[in-house]
């Protein structure tokens, strides 16, 4: 197992927030296209609300991406609830049908969707059984992208509401202020 | 079953087996039992210690009091936490084989990854609630029973008095831990006596187990 590397200093730009943790297959100007956007909407004002946005941006982009690992799971797995699907329907050589259905043999699919038509299925037969086959990760992955969303709503609301406090001091420094001008208009 | 000639093999050969000599050795061995390291404080990592002061020095501002940075320094500690986990998840993307144990350790980096926020957010809000003068320091901790030593050095002598006074008008120590039970006690042993129409021996209520339920059975009225 690889330990976690000191990494973190090398900062390509997002400033000393560290840099955007990117996995193979995901376009680095996508995110940074995100974190602009994310940013033009907010325009944080001090460094706080700097890591508030570049967290939101963080957690869109994981939860993009889990929904994404979630399909990968699905397509990846699916010879194995195919060949759940044969196995129940008596197919004979059913594994090695399936493993070569997800090969992308034509002469398997042929088989496949012969055996299935036969059954009055299709294949979202398939699909469910995969899920059922795979329902642990599945349900961890989902977990996983609701707790995603929950904290990226929670950093929104936490941002929100430092600026409602903020306002409400503003507000009544400004009233204050009136107060002061209309009570001394010399000193205003 | 082993021969006494084995068995002094086995021990001489053991004693040549001392571990890794080499300092290199020594220190790929202290990480057998390293898994992502996210356990350990990000402090106790000198270059993340320098992200952590660099962090907390753009947070606090230019020319922020020792205060100000101290709590800027436990955002950044805590925002830097948050970046280790997710940079594990990212390794662990990387090198992962097995839906099931990919999955598995995905749930339990998000775990580090969850606690490191709540405390980057309870970092966050005490940065923000952070007096804007020096004298008021002890209004941030107005109402905590347990306020740092700073706050309770600099809060007015008035909450002193206050205890002072309270203690005088209320038991404290045994007796203020027992007196709920006593009072449970008597109500329970008038309600006895007057239904039983005799009082009860003495005897019940001495000794160190005398509101156990034991001794409290005897006290209920026979139906």
């Amino acid at each position: 197992m690889n330990t976690v590397t000191n990494e973190l200093a090398m900062s390509r730009d997002t400033g000393v927030l560290g840099p955007a943790l990117l996995i193979a297959g995901e376009s680095g100007d996508a995110y940074d296209d995100l974190l602009a956007r994310i940013r033009a909407a907010v325009e944080p004002a001090d460094m706080l609300e700097e890591i508030w946005v570049r967290d939101v941006a963080d957690l869109a982009w994981e939860v993009a991406r889990l929904r994404r690992i979630k399909a990968s799971l699905m397509r990846a797995c699916a010879h194995e609830g195919l060949s759940t699907a044969l196995r129940s329907l008596e197919v004979r050589n059913y594994y090695v049908i399936a493993s070569r259905w997800f090969a992308g043999d034509a002469e398997a699919a042929r088989i496949v969707d012969a055996a299935l038509a036969a059954a009055g299925l299709t294949i979202d037969a398939v699909t469910a059984l995969t899920v059922s086959e795979r329902i642990d990760e599945v349900e961890r992955i989902e977990k996983m992208t609701n707790a995603a969303e929950e904290r990226r709503d929670g950093m929104l609301r936490e941002l929100e509401g430092r600026r409602a406090e903020l306002a409400a001091r503003l507000k009544l420094a400004l009233n204050e202020a009136g107060t002061l001008a209309t009570a001394s208009p010399a000193a205003a | 079953m082993t021969t006494e000639k084995k068995r002094c093999a086995n021990q001489r050969n053991a004693r040549k087996c001392t571990g890794p000599c080499t300092a290199a050795g020594k220190a790929r061995s202290a990480c057998n039992a390293l898994r992502h390291g996210l356990a350990r404080s990000a402090r106790l990592d000198p270059g993340l210690m320098r992200v952590i002061a660099t962090l907390a020095r753009a947070i606090a501002g230019e020319g922020a009091s020792a205060e100000r940075l101290e709590r800027a320094d436990r955002i950044a500690a805590a925002h830097v936490e948050v970046m280790r986990v997710r940079k594990a998840k990212q390794d662990l993307y990387a090198r992962a084989r097995d839906w099931d144990d990919f999955t598995k350790r995905l749930v339990k980096l998000d775990r580090y990854e969850r606690r490191a926020l709540s405390r980057r957010k309870f970092a966050m809000r005490r940065f923000d609630a952070a007096p804007a003068a020096e004298g008021d320091v002890w209004l941030e901790h107005f109402g905590k029973t347990k306020p740092s030593v700073v706050a309770r050095a600099k809060r007015p002598q008035r909450r002193i008095v206050r205890c002072a006074r309270g203690r005088a008008a209320w038991p404290s120590g045994w007796l203020r831990r027992r007196v709920p039970r006593r009072r449970a006690f008597l109500a329970e042993r008038n309600h006895a006596s007057a239904c039983s129409g005799k009082s009860l021996p003495r005897t019940l209520i001495r000794g160190a187990n005398r509101f156990s339920d034991k001794n409290m059975r005897h006290l209920v009225p026979p139906i």
